[in-house]
């Protein structure tokens, strides 16, 4: 019974994942973008299901943005670990892969693949929203597979 | 009543408002700053765009015999300044918006140019090469002090022109 379920299942799991957005100190640039991209109607991302959710709990998707300020590390720790298993994680903007402007700066510790295992990077400064785009849909792909795999 | 009626009609022969983007290519805003390319056939290595590079992308690393350019995607801000501080035009920035990559790619996004230098045929000294495109665009292959002593270091082609000088003046 479970078995002819599993397909369409699966389907509709990766048909809905809802996004988290974490703000790691970024300067808000990649913020604006990425609410241009999941909430303005041009580039709707609620074609493939992709929504804003407000908490940490709900969340299939982590997008983080910010170089990962020292001040804001322990907090993003304690939200990174309420996400719930399996997740994915992206990267918006150049700060979460190499710290970009602020790279030798005291207050920040980039990049954020030292922190949590991300799996999609989107780079850009910021990046146009077409690339977030190509982003969530390359995050969907990976979603689907981690799906599958915790149903088999 | 009738104006919402209008409107909606009008709105409806308008069509839908949503870029479809991942099905249908889109073409950028004119003045759009993408990623940069660099053509090392053009560099002379005046290290000018490190220089200005506000996101330390661009770096050359200078060794005995050659040196190598690299400019890394995952910090390049976009801010073109390298482009128009380019003496020769090496560095271009594209429309190339697709900077949706797997994390396991991010490091290998890198424009990379290795340049030999060449000997100067005077006194042995490795220097920078003045490549051709470059001498024919800037210089207009009119330049006949440039022309005759291609080969030679500028220290030695100043001392080279004091000479001729002063066999001017003797005679």
């Amino acid at each position: 019974m479970l078995g002819i379920l599993k397909k369409p299942l699966r389907k509709m799991i990766a048909g809905s994942p809802w996004v988290y957005r974490m703000n790691t100190g970024s300067c808000n640039g990649c913020d604006v973008e990425l609410a241009t991209v999941a909430l303005c109607p041009r580039y709707d991302t609620s074609r493939f299901g992709v929504k804003l959710s407000g908490s940490p709990k709900h969340a299939d998707i982590v997008v983080i943005t910010g170089p990962m300020t020292i001040r804001c590390k322990d907090a993003a720790y304690r939200i990174f670990s309420q996400i719930p298993e399996p997740k994915v994680v992206m990267t918006v903007g150049n700060c979460p892969i190499s710290g970009n402007v602020f790279q030798d700066s005291y207050a920040v510790d980039p990049p954020i693949s030292k922190h949590f295992p991300v799996d999609v990077s989107v780079a850009g400064c910021p990046p146009s929203p077409w690339a977030i785009l190509d982003g969530f849909v390359k995050c969907i792909e990976i979603w689907e597979n981690r799906i599958a795999e915790k149903l088999d | 009543m009738l104006t919402t009626i209008k409107t909606v009609l009008a709105n409806i022969g308008r069509g839908p408002a949503t870029s479809r983007y991942p099905f249908v290519e889109e073409t950028v805003p004119k003045g759009f700053r993408g990623k940069v390319t660099y053509d090392p056939s053009k560099c002379i290595g005046c290290k000018t765009c490190v220089h200005v590079c506000a996101g330390k992308a661009i770096k050359i690393d200078e060794k005995t015999d050659c040196f190598d350019f690299s400019v890394w995607d995952g910090t390049c801000t976009r801010c073109q300044m390298c482009e128009n501080f380019c003496p020769t035009g090496a560095i271009k920035v594209t429309e190339e918006f697709h900077n949706a990559y797997l994390a396991e790619d991010v490091y290998k996004k890198a424009h990379f140019g290795n340049i030999p230098y060449i000997q100067c045929a005077e006194c042995k000294k490795m220097i920078k090469p003045l490549p051709e495109v470059v001498a024919q665009e800037k210089l207009k292959g009119e330049n006949i002090a440039y022309k005759e002593r291609s080969y030679i270091c500028p220290d030695c082609r100043r001392k080279a022109m004091a000479k001729d000088l002063m066999k001017g003046l003797a005679r």
